[in-house]
């Protein structure tokens, strides 16, 4: 697999929060119902049809600090009142 | 629950007839998981309705033949006994234009396990793919073609997609890598 995850998005905001195996010149569509899907290459994927392609479970797009929010949750359970 | 209200929606673009001019297809074996209704129950439709995305490993996805100006269709007919009836869906599509690409194709999808999504025409409102097919019942496929002649016609493959399996699709649609 081809390795993304140092590689650009054009949306800064999309290249803060994920990463992806997928060639950026990929094609895709995210379906969206009501003038709010999109369709374009992965480079150039928007901050909210990313955020729409991970939650409709796309494998194109992973968090780039997934380890470190499961981390913080499991650390959160340890810190939970009235625990032994 | 198996029936509710069927109530008439204001904007009649929602009932625009046909399909968008093009057909996308992906072979079962080259899918990273194919989803399958998953909430089945909860609420009408959900037996029929797709809404977690497909995946593939890169450079895997599906294919797009686009074709010919509304000739992308999809009639649905009741097989089967009174008592253990059935819908039973099919598709056409015609690809313009004959070459050996084309011709390796059409003959190749013949016998091939494949899954495929025509678009909704009001996509702007519904932005909803067909799925004919799932894990297990493949499209069957039959291809026809004719030359025409110099006076008048395009050479055109007519492509016919019969199945029982159809579904709502909005999850993502990933395009394979062109090679």
């Amino acid at each position: 697999m081809e390795n993304n995850s140092s590689t650009t998005f054009t949306d800064p905001a999309v290249q803060e929060k994920y990463q992806t195996d997928f060639p950026l010149k990929a094609w895709l569509h995210v379906p969206g119902g009501s003038g709010k899907g999109w369709k374009g290459q992965l480079a150039n994927i928007p901050l909210w049809a990313a955020d729409s392609c991970f939650e409709k479970k796309s494998n194109l797009l992973q968090l780039k600090n997934q380890d470190l929010l499961a981390g913080a949750t499991i650390k959160g359970f340890d810190h939970l009142p009235g625990d032994v | 629950m198996n029936y509710a209200n069927i109530v008439k929606n204001p904007n009649p673009d929602v009932y625009s007839g046909g399909y968008k001019n093009v057909m996308l297809f992906a072979r079962r074996d080259d899918f990273l998981v194919l989803q399958k209704p998953t909430a089945a129950g909860l609420v009408l439709g959900d037996a029929v309705a797709i809404d977690t995305s497909h995946t593939f490993t890169t450079p895997d996805g599906f294919i797009s033949w686009d074709a010919k100006q509304a000739s992308v269709t999809i009639k649905g007919t009741t097989t089967g006994e009174d008592g253990a009836a059935q819908l039973e869906w099919s598709g056409e599509i015609i690809v313009l234009g004959d070459s050996a690409s084309t011709q390796e194709q059409m003959r190749n999808i013949l016998n091939d396990d494949v899954i495929c999504l025509v678009k909704e025409s009001a996509c702007l409102i519904t932005d909803a793919y067909i799925q004919l097919g799932d894990e297990c019942v493949s499209p069957v496929f039959k291809v026809e073609f004719d030359g025409k002649t110099t006076k008048e016609g395009m050479k055109e493959y007519k492509v016919t997609i019969t199945c029982k399996k159809k579904f709502f699709y909005t999850g993502v649609v990933t395009m394979a890598a062109e090679v």
